[in-house]
């Protein structure tokens, strides 16, 4: 557990956001934090765009019938919605936007280890959402996320090629990005700081690239002979050119799965962080902790088929898959449990980051006991391809993933841009999310149990009897209030953390009582980070800090000595 | 004064070069992460490659259960032993180069690095080649094969995904001859050789694949 360079940090003339300026000293720029920073603005417009479509399927479910578009657009909406919140804004969301600003100050380096790479890996995500983007005006694309084969392989869905030439880019720049941060993790820790001492953020993103590294090519290959099956006319997936659909489902989950963990574990780190630095205690189970995610990035290579239970996947192998996934219940619990027990007795600080981290645990515990449902092979039938697995990953996905990386954005924006947000605002803003969420998606756990299949744009007529055409609105209409009422939110959120770029008070070095190096230099960093190697302490003893009335933030104990 | 030994102005003068931004004080160090990087990319490209075969294996099985398999497909060009060859030259000869580099035999190691560039352009004249040639035999069973096709063109898929790393190849020690005089250059001659080494093996693996595809 790392720590606290042995002198306060000195004000640096410049910061990494005014080091130099103009266009071109961005767009060119090796600077890790500058291009965390280049990231976040990009995956936060794409979160807008994904938002967009998400409120617009929301709005045409609000009531049976054709409420504001026909069924193909409809297609077409939720596809997108799903492609780009998976893609351009859940996967790199952590690794490539807060992972970059925040891993290399972390160990104390100045930059990761190939700082080119990392510049190149950004261009690459720019170039692949310019292709998935593309798809909408050709057509667009409703397919569904996954482009199952057979509908992505018929001819009529012109979007195809584009939307999977962009991912098939976006996968290399995570490769990229994960191989970048394996190097810099395994050659950059600052002498001292041992695998056993990193914040336990880094055991997250390390075990998150080495999924990037090892799945990621498959999705790439995959895509890559979808392509070559459509412009050769030759049967790969394609059960009518004599293709394999289900070696299409095998293929994409072999990625897609262990890609959930990417989504997930970067945000199980960043709450690892937040429920220790706001309890103000150190974390519980620290080894635990490190090694469940890890475990969690193993058993996320040996679960694909669980996707495939009513593909018509053999009996032994569903019962294989069912037991595997089970077992990703205990790593997964273990860290809950730690991170509880983490909080017990400390003395928690009801920050925005925390209520974030909290509104995790809430939302995380229901998404993964509602995953056991899936996972069950008697439940699952029942529940295949309803509003209940809808619910399930939104509320792992969304709900933790994207929730964490909220938090995590709160905790981190005063290092990033110097300014303080409004607390009371904050807040509140989670709290609306918080309620819009649940409300939007809980809802959908009853329309699922209730039969509700997903991707239907309409719930009557003729094979819909009226009292579960009555139900169904019910729920649907209760479910796009709540998805109202979590735009509201966000929007809420988006607008004072804006203001604070202007408005906002000056951040201290150390707002939260963090010990992780990052807290050691200025908000906003210098532009090399560190003037020296960082000393090495442990990273979670928060009692040598104290809260500074003058600083409006933390500072090392005048009575304690620094570590030498 | 006491001359610099060669090392040493080589490491200090490549510290200068790199001081823009590498978080790495010391060269050495920074090349150690530099090879550990090709390493996981090495990697990550083999995952793809095994996944290729794996996913055109599972179709060919399954395919020939159904009975719709052509039968009695001509081999695969035997053009291919001749590219094969080519390509298993120059690995040879861009393992001397960057050794040569390494004991700073600069004009060996630019001729070796010179005559591998060489050899990886006639490998890909000779893999186009054998496209050209495989057409003949595409275009005879194309009509006939219907679900089958996947035996005609896994020639091209497979040969062309292996030539696209190829290029990708050259172009690294295209940089690595362009520059054999300058600082840092067994490394870089080094990292193209372990890159080219890779696609040799994988080239190998992929042809006996095709083979008994």
């Amino acid at each position: 557990m790392t720590t606290l360079e042995s002198t306060p940090p000195t004000p640096a003339a410049t910061n990494y956001l005014t080091h130099t300026r103009g266009f071109l000293s961005w767009a060119f720029t090796l600077d890790h934090k500058r291009i965390g920073v280049m990231y976040l603005v990009s995956v936060l417009s794409s979160f807008l765009v994904g938002g967009i479509f998400a409120l617009l399927v929301r709005t045409e479910l609000i009531a049976p019938g054709e409420t504001i578009m026909g069924q193909d657009a409809y297609n077409k909406a939720f596809t997108l919605h799903g492609a780009i919140m998976v893609f351009l804004v859940i996967i790199p969301s952590v690794p490539a936007a807060l992972g970059n600003f925040v891993l290399p100050i972390m160990l104390g380096a100045k930059d990761v280890a190939f700082p080119r790479l990392n510049l190149f890996s950004y261009y690459l995500w720019v170039f692949g959402a310019f292709f998935l983007v593309a798809a909408i005006f050709q057509g667009g694309l409703d397919t569904g996320w996954t482009f199952y084969a057979p509908y992505s392989t018929e001819d009529a869905r012109s979007g195809v090629i584009l939307a999977t030439t962009g991912v098939f880019i976006l996968g290399f720049s995570s490769i990229f990005t994960g191989l970048n941060f394996i190097v810099t993790i395994h050659r950059l820790r600052p002498p001292g700081m041992t695998w056993f001492r990193m914040p336990l953020f880094l055991w997250s993103i390390y075990a998150t690239a080495l999924i990037q590294v090892l799945a990621t090519p498959v999705l790439g290959i995959t895509l890559l002979l979808l392509i070559v099956e459509r412009v050769m006319k030759v049967g790969i997936f394609d059960p009518a050119l004599g293709g394999d659909p289900v070696l299409y489902q095998h293929f994409f989950w072999f990625y897609s799965h262990p890609a959930v963990y990417i989504m997930i574990l970067p945000g199980m780190g960043i709450i690892s962080e937040l429920i220790s630095v706001h309890s103000h205690k150190h974390i519980f189970g620290y080894k635990f902790i490190a090694f469940s995610s890890v475990a969690i990035a193993i058993f996320g290579f040996l679960v694909w088929g669980h996707h495939m239970f009513t593909s018509g996947q053999s009996g032994l192998m569903n019962a294989v898959f069912s037991a595997i996934t089970f077992s990703v219940s205990i790593p997964s619990a273990i860290k809950v449990f730690n991170w509880l027990a983490t909080m017990y007795k400390g003395s928690i600080s009801l920050n925005t980051p925390m209520l974030y981290a909290l509104s995790f645990l809430f939302i995380f515990s229901i998404g993964g006991l509602t995953g056991i449902f899936h996972g069950t092979l008697a439940t699952t039938i029942h529940l295949h391809d309803t509003y209940f697995v809808v619910a399930h990953f939104h509320y792992v996905m969304m709900g933790s993933a994207l929730i964490a990386m909220i938090g995590g954005l709160h905790h981190w924006w005063p290092k990033m841009t110097g300014r303080m947000y409004s607390e009371t605002l904050g807040r509140i803003g989670c709290i609306i999310v918080f309620v819009g969420f649940n409300v939007t998606f809980f809802t959908q756990f009853m329309l699922g149990s209730k039969g509700m299949p997903r991707r239907y744009h309409d719930y009557a007529g003729e094979t819909w009897s009226p009292e579960l055409t009555e139900l169904f609105h019910t729920y649907h209409f209760i479910s796009t209030l709540g998805s109202y009422l979590m735009a509201a939110g966000f929007f809420l959120t988006a607008g004072y953390l804006l203001h604070s770029l202007v408005k906002g008070r000056k951040a201290p070095s150390n707002p939260w009582g963090g010990r992780s190096l990052e807290w050691q230099c200025t908000s906003p960093p210098p532009h090399d980070n560190f003037s020296s190697a960082p000393t090495v302490g442990d990273c979670y003893d928060y009692s040598v800090l104290e809260w500074d009335d003058a600083e409006g933030g933390y500072r090392w104990r005048e009575d304690v000595p620094h570590p030498v | 004064m006491i001359p610099a030994t060669p090392r040493q102005s080589l490491t200090s003068s490549a510290s200068r070069s790199i001081a823009t931004r590498t978080p790495f004080r010391e060269i050495h160090a920074q090349h150690r992460a530099g090879r550990f990087g090709l390493t996981l990319f090495l990697i990550s490209l083999g995952v793809l490659f095994a996944a290729t075969l794996i996913g055109l294996a599972v179709v060919r099985v399954q395919l020939s259960r159904k009975g719709v398999w052509p039968e009695s497909l001509p081999r695969p060009p035997v053009l291919l032993l001749l590219s094969t060859l080519v390509l298993l030259v120059s690995s040879v000869t861009v393992e001397g180069a960057a050794r040569a580099l390494a004991r700073d035999a600069v004009d060996v190691g630019g001729r070796k690095l010179a005559a591998t560039i060489g050899l990886g352009l006639g490998f890909l004249v000779l893999q186009a080649w054998a496209w050209w040639r495989w057409l003949a035999v595409v275009e005879m069973r194309w009509d006939d094969a219907s679900e089958g096709r996947l035996a005609l063109t896994a020639f091209y898929v497979l040969t062309g995904l292996h030539a696209v790393h190829v290029i990708g190849g050259l172009i690294a020690l295209a940089y690595a001859a362009a520059r054999y005089r300058g600082t840092g250059a067994a490394m870089r001659a080094r990292q193209s050789a372990v890159y080219w080494h890779f696609l040799g093996g994988v080239w190998v693996v992929l042809y006996l694949f095709l083979l008994v595809f």
